[in-house]
């Protein structure tokens, strides 16, 4: 854990992880990105808006086994609603996101290094969208199809051409308000779950599997006001 | 990053906790007045719960997306009533009437809603229940035809619709207008029902629970319910055929073991024989047998035979206890009549009789018999055989045994398929197998 004073409001802003490199500072707003250990504005961040979410950074949960920890958060719009991908770090220093929309949760971890079938497909769900990494042009939709990665068949459920409402907290690429990305969501037998989120001209890759409140067996999560966890 | 950046507990110590629930409000693009979104951060759709304007609440333009002013009808369950199943709490936050593609039949979706469980649905129709959840999973499906397996459990397709949106009053995190319409494929596995929902894009998989309207009454404190008609699709059958059947068929098993075992263990020993050919002219037709032993409780079996032809015959037994003068009686009789008429020849009756005397007790025994036949009032000769075994393994008390025990099934089996038949016949493959149609 490191701390910073904030480069435009002078207040702490804590990283609790060294695989964070940008976070949004909780006083002001300020977006920064940690440079040769100093502290850099990039950029004012948006206001988050309201929500019943049951997370909030410093909520602790537990995933196939393994506690993590929520240390940011990016909000995302699309043509059809909004929802939550929260920037979660695990006990054994695996980075992902707990992706959470609609009342379902889906935390998943990135694949370190992506295998050449996965590449493959990557490359081949490109051929789909016409070339264009940044979305665009699904018209030859690959929503329905299978395709096969990480040695699991997943079919293709969704594509989303998101734009970031606003983020907070610690994250591991700067999240501007509307940052561009390409969500692809992919389910498989057992609710596996995996996502490939194509932004800044690269991929990356996330596997988990849907779970349910309870599996998730939280800490430090939100209360409401006449509502019982 | 190495273990100590991050111990078991993150932050230290517990965060603040929210204690306000995140409330919305804005007021209607249409008629001014204040609406309320419960669920913040997930409602795409709010209808003004004072015009009924259908509304777009992704942003903060409220885009009118219907403004077909409709009056507020009520509802069996109200938007903000809240319900408990299975320990959860839920909150009511939307409601649809739905109906099918020839408005027949309608029904009603409740939308609900809890900050940490997400979204369930209540829906009901002719009074039958189903809790409803969203369900991410990579189905195989191979048309409208096959069986789809799910939680150990393989469903039976059972209904395809083109289901209508009718009315909506609420809040939805889908756009929803009065008109929608969707492809749904229902498959059923009691108490389970699977609705697969198309619409172009997208498609939705359900897994429905049947939910007693007692569970539901109860949970929203509701005065009255639907009446229920008719059998539910996924309706669980109250008849539990298969364990029923299981049961009769040890029974059987059992009753059959101890039968063999006691053909087995049986003596099956002749005790007394007659062959005579008795005379017109007899003084006597009584005869007394000699005296022979049964040496435990058991059966007699007789076996009697007189070669009648269009004429009769009986055999009248007595079996006589020595020690206590106990009296056991048969009557075997033996007639057989043919000729032939308009219809052709016919035939009647048998020249041999069988009979049990059951239950003798252990002890010596005389038998006696008389015969009486309208062979001898005609003058003519008549001969009698008759064999008495004891110990004798009968079928017939195991047919009877049968009979006994499988009544009960049959008919219980019968009133199943009746059910299922009335289950299925709302479906698009009605079964009209199994005879099973009362009333």
């Amino acid at each position: 854990m490191k701390k910073y004073p904030c480069p435009s409001c002078g207040a702490e802003i804590i990283f609790r992880t060294s695989i964070a490199s940008n976070a949004v500072c909780p006083y002001c707003r300020t977006m920064v990105v940690r440079d040769d250990d100093a502290l850099r504005k990039t950029g004012d961040m948006a206001q988050l808006p309201e929500d019943m979410s049951p997370f909030q950074l410093g909520t602790e949960g537990t995933f196939q086994g393994v506690r993590f920890g929520i240390v940011g958060r990016i909000r995302q719009n699309w043509e059809d609603g909004s929802w939550n991908e929260w920037f979660i770090v695990s006990d054994d220093a695996k980075r992902g996101w707990l992706a959470e929309a609609q009342g379902f949760y889906a935390p998943c971890f990135e694949v370190e290094n992506p295998s050449d079938q996965t590449l493959q497909a990557i490359k081949k769900m490109e051929e789909w969208a016409g070339g264009d990494l940044k979305g665009g042009d699904w018209a030859k939709s690959p929503v329905g199809q299978r395709i096969r990665f990480e040695n699991m068949t997943y079919r293709i459920v969704d594509i989303k051409n998101a734009e970031c409402v606003a983020s907070e907290g610690e994250l591991p690429f700067a999240a501007p308000q509307g940052r561009k990305s390409v969500s692809i969501d992919c389910i498989a037998d057992d609710g596996l779950f995996a996502s490939i989120d194509l932004a800044e001209g690269r991929a990356r890759v996330f596997t988990g599997a849907y779970v349910t409140w309870p599996e998730l067996n939280c800490r430090y999560y939100r209360t409401f006001e006449g509502w019982k966890p | 990053m190495t273990a100590s950046d991050f111990g078991p507990n993150l932050f230290g110590e517990e965060p603040a906790p929210v204690k306000k629930a995140a409330i919305r409000k804005f007021n209607c693009p249409s008629c001014g007045g204040e609406i309320q979104i419960r669920a913040v951060g997930h409602t795409l759709t709010a209808i003004c719960a004072h015009c009924g304007t259908v509304i777009d609440t992704a942003d903060e333009r409220f885009k009118v997306i219907d403004d077909v002013r409709t009056k507020l009808r009520p509802t069996l369950i109200e938007i903000g009533q809240r319900g408990s199943f299975d320990g959860v709490e839920w909150e009511v936050i939307g409601y649809v009437l739905k109906s099918d593609r020839t408005k027949q039949y309608f029904w009603d979706e409740y939308l609900l809603f809890n900050p940490y469980h997400g979204f369930r649905f209540l829906v009901q129709m002719d009074g039958h229940w189903n809790f409803v959840r969203v369900v991410k999973e990579d189905f195989q499906r191979l048309g409208f035809v096959s069986t789809v397996w799910f939680e150990q459990h393989t469903f039976q397709p059972f209904l395809r619709d083109q289901p209508i949106v009718q009315y909506v009053k609420g809040e939805f995190y889908w756009r929803i207008r009065k008109g929608d319409t969707a492809t749904t494929e229902d498959y059923v596995c009691p108490p389970y029902m699977l609705s697969f929902e198309k619409v172009p894009g997208e498609e939705t998989a359900s897994l429905c629970e049947y939910t007693l309207p007692e569970t539901v009454q109860a949970a929203f404190g509701l005065e009255s319910m639907p009446r229920r008609k008719g059998v539910g699709p996924n309706q669980p059958s109250p008849f539990n055929i298969a364990a029923l059947m299981k049961a009769a068929a040890a029974a059987v098993a059992v009753a059959f073991c101890i039968h063999l075992a006691g053909a087995v263990a049986s003596a099956s020993e002749t005790v007394v024989t007659l062959n005579q050919v008795f005379q017109p002219g007899d003084q006597t037709r009584s005869f007394v047998s000699n005296a022979f032993s049964v040496p435990k409780q058991s059966n007699i079996y007789i076996q009697s035979s007189a070669p009648v032809s269009n004429a009769w015959a009986e055999l009248g037994l007595t079996l006589v206890n020595e020690a206590t003068k106990e009296v056991f009686e048969l009557n075997q009789g033996m007639e057989f009549y043919y000729g032939s008429d308009s219809d052709g020849p016919w035939r009647e009756g048998s020249p041999n009789a069988d009979g049990y005397i059951s239950g003798v007790p252990a002890g010596t025994y005389r038998m006696t018999y008389d015969i009486e036949s309208d062979v001898l009032t005609k003058q003519q000769p008549l001969q009698v055989t008759m064999t008495a075994k004891r110990d004798v393994v009968s079928w017939g008390n195991f047919f009877w045994t049968m009979f006994l025990l499988l009544t009960y099934p049959g008919i219980a089996w019968l009133r199943s398929s009746s059910f299922e038949n009335r289950r299925w016949e709302n479906s698009d493959f009605p079964r009209t197998t199994s005879g099973g149609d009362e009333e």
